[in-house]
């Protein structure tokens, strides 16, 4: 069977005043059915454009220049609007980033619901009532706040009232954009266990974007790393975390903090990731990379394959 | 023991100094807050005022007490509302304690001394939000000044000077692009380093540092991490570390205070508190953590926080605590020694037996 999603060479960039920025350069990656795949990579990498491509929600200055993204063997990118709205909230929906700013703070979250529905579902009063009901119960959201306004909630009942909300018109992927970041241990926890939970209740795959290692260590089944805009490591979490070839990736999980870490040192990435608008061609990691070679700074290293599913970008792999 | 990992000219890691020595020999104590309290009024609306019904407050902090020795490193950890912050502001004068007392360098403060402005260059705070630190009117210099002028510090160039030194170690290369800048123009990255580089520059006694990192991505995060570390070990400063984030507070931290809805629940060593932790929250708090062993680390807390408003009955963990028996539900817990420094408040501890189950 085809595969659920499939970004191919994907190019995204956004126009400025005077200049263009590519911010995902060529990434290619895909997600089966009932899979985790988790996206990772520093802030400004390029993780929300990916998914924001592939919902066709960028914003104006935004375009596809290059690639291709299926869904269910549609062609995201040429589908027609009517047809890709359906997908939107029925194939694929999305988890925002920032929970504080996505539900209206002047209306009760049962209405926000309610219009989402009207827009996209065409049953009666009852099977309306009825999809919400599933949907804040898989979500874990009190039914009783559904009355509630934004500000009366706490950060981890925004986040589920906003899971629930993706979970209306029962999707086959949801894309959650750091649905845990701004929350605590705790409820990151419960949150997390309840979306990995989803997969078997309603065979959902899941697109997790993060910057924190430690989720998609636990809760992904494949990892995509992404450095510039473009993909440096690719394949099986536990793969990659054992045995990570490219030479950021190495750095990235050393730069974690681990509880109980018993060696307790702090290991930095030196400097910053580059400047979009100006990368000089050749490996965009050079200036911070300890194993880097004059080779890099001409050629830009490849995709290479490691074993399995696993794939590396180095000139060294 | 110091070690530097060079690889091809970029230091990794700066100096590592081997603190289980250091911890023996003890230091004096600098920071003393004895059972501060501070509530907050609520309006919960209209009807409420009318009935004129008993007042209702937010017991945001409800009877904490600690001491911070010279040198160390103590992380204040919690949920979101358990009262971090409020401690951090109160110590800081920035809010008036509702009761309660803070004695620094031997002297309980008064609200009026708190405003004096020496003190505020011994006991400097960054806070949660890195745009609180700058006036978003000012450029990084003209802060920098300011601050140094206070402090009686420097003849003009010699201050320039002073801040270029500060934003260069706290990692701001080459400082001179970053000086003249307004905070509008830095990441929220960049901007934490320049709130850190306002401690160097002065070198307090104690910097109260509220979650410094938690908006930072990895690997800008283990270079404030480091610097902290370096403040810490090589200028003797005393570092309160706003976190909730176990992982960090492992990395940094001498010793650990764990709050719950405004009180602590337990307080000590922090390698001893997070490897035999004795109160079940401090042992939901690990459980919850990423990449912690499960088999060990089994111990969930249910739901959410309770309202600081309507606080529980009895111990005010007792509605998420999975070990809550009827004692617990009528009974506050009285604080019990578990060993030296370690107190922790519970009826039902956790036991090595517990833990290994
Ligand atoms: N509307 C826009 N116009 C111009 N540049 C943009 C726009 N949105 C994003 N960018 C730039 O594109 C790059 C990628 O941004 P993106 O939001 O995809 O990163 P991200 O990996 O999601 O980061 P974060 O972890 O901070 O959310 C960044 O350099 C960002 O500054
Ligand atoms: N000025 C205020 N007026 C009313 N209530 C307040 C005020 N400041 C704080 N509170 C309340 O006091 C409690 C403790 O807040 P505080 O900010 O100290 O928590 P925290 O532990 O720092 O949490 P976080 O991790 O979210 O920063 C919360 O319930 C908060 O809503
Ligand atoms: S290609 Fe060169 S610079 Fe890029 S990651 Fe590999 S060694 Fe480092
Ligand atoms: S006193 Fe009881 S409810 Fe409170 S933490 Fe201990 S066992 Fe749990
Ligand atoms: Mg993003
Ligand atoms: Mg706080």
């Amino acid at each position: 069977m085809a595969s659920l999603l499939k970004v191919e060479n994907l190019k995204v960039s956004y126009r400025l005043r005077n200049r263009d920025l590519t911010a995902v350069n060529g990434v290619s990656f895909s997600v089966e059915r009932a899979q985790a795949v988790g996206l990772v990579g520093e802030s400004g990498s390029g993780k929300t454009t990916v998914a924001l491509a592939a919902l066709r929600l960028l914003p104006a200055n935004g375009s596809v220049s290059e690639g291709r993204i299926t869904f269910d063997d549609r062609d995201l990118i040429t589908l027609p609007d009517e047809e890709l709205s359906r997908i939107r909230w029925e194939g694929i929906s999305m988890v925002p980033q920032n929970s504080m700013s996505s539900l209206s703070p002047a209306h009760r979250v049962r209405t926000v619901f309610r219009d989402v529905l009207m827009a996209h579902f065409s049953g009666s009063e009852e099977e309306a009532e009825a999809r919400i009901s599933r949907a804040v119960e898989l979500a874990n959201f009190p039914k009783k706040a559904l009355e509630f306004y934004p500000h009366q909630m706490s950060g981890g009942m925004r986040q589920r009232a906003l899971i629930a909300l993706s979970l209306l018109c029962e999707p086959k992927l949801v894309i959650a954009d750091e649905p845990t970041t701004a929350l605590d241990v705790i409820v990151q926890r419960q949150i997390m266990d309840e979306m990995r939970d989803l997969r078997s209740k309603v065979e959902a795959s899941l697109l997790i974007i993060t910057h924190d290692i430690g989720v998609v260590s636990e809760y992904c089944d494949i990892m995509v790393v992404m450095y510039a805009g473009m993909v440096f490591e690719y394949g099986p979490t536990k793969e990659v975390i054992h045995d990570p070839r490219s030479p950021y990736t190495k750095l990235l999980l050393k730069s974690h903090p681990l509880l109980f870490d018993t060696t307790k040192e702090i290991i930095e990435i030196p400097g910053d990731p580059p400047e979009l608008e100006s990368i000089p061609g050749g490996c965009p990691f050079v200036p911070r990379c300890p194993y880097s070679q004059s080779i890099c700074k001409e050629a830009e290293p490849p995709l290479t394959h490691v074993s399995g599913n696993h794939f590396a970008r180095c000139h060294f792999v | 023991m110091s070690q530097e990992i060079i690889l091809q000219g970029v230091i990794l890691s700066e100096v590592r100094y081997d603190i289980s020595s250091e911890n023996k020999s003890s230091t004096s104590e600098i920071l003393a807050v004895e059972d501060l309290k501070k509530y907050y009024p609520v309006r919960r609306g209209v009807a409420d005022l009318l009935r004129r019904s008993k007042k209702v407050q937010v017991k945001a902090i409800d009877g904490v007490s600690f001491t911070v020795n010279e040198g160390r490193v103590y992380g204040l950890v919690g949920e979101s509302g358990s009262g971090k912050t409020t401690t951090g502001y109160t110590i800081m004068g920035l809010e008036n304690p509702t009761s309660g007392t803070i004695s620094f360098q031997g002297k309980t403060l008064s609200a009026k001394e708190h405003k004096h402005a020496g003190l505020s260059l011994k006991l400097r705070m960054i806070f949660q939000n890195p745009y609180e630190t700058f006036d978003p009117r000012k450029t990084l210099w003209q802060t920098f000044s300011e601050i140094l002028q206070v402090a009686g510090l420097g003849s003009r160039p010699e201050r320039r000077q002073m801040s270029l030194d500060a934003l260069s170690r706290a990692g701001l290369r080459p400082a001179a692009s970053y000086i003249d800048r307004f905070p509008s123009e830095l990441s929220g990255g960049q901007l934490q380093r320049a709130a850190i580089a306002t401690a160097l520059v002065v070198e307090p006694v104690l910097l109260i540092a509220d979650e410094p990192v938690s908006m930072l991505d990895a690997s800008i995060r283990a270079g404030v991490m480091n610097l902290l570390l370096n403040l810490n070990r090589q200028k003797k400063m005393a570092i309160l570390l706003i976190t909730h984030d176990l992982s960090v507070a492992w990395y940094l931290c001498d010793y650990l205070i764990v709050m719950y809805l405004g009180r602590i629940a337990e307080k000590g060593p922090a390698e001893q508190v997070l490897q035999n932790p004795r109160h079940p929250y401090t042992a939901a708090l690990i459980s919850a953590s990423p990449m912690v062993d499960k088999a060990k680390w089994n111990f969930v807390a249910k739901g959410e926080v309770d309202s600081n408003i309507d606080l529980p009955k009895g111990c005010r963990f007792h509605p998420r605590c999975p070990f809550a028996t009827d004692i617990c539900r009528e009974q506050e817990p009285a604080p019990e020694v578990a060993g030296d420094g370690w107190s922790y408040w519970c009826h039902h501890p956790l036991s090595v037996q517990k833990l290994k189950n």
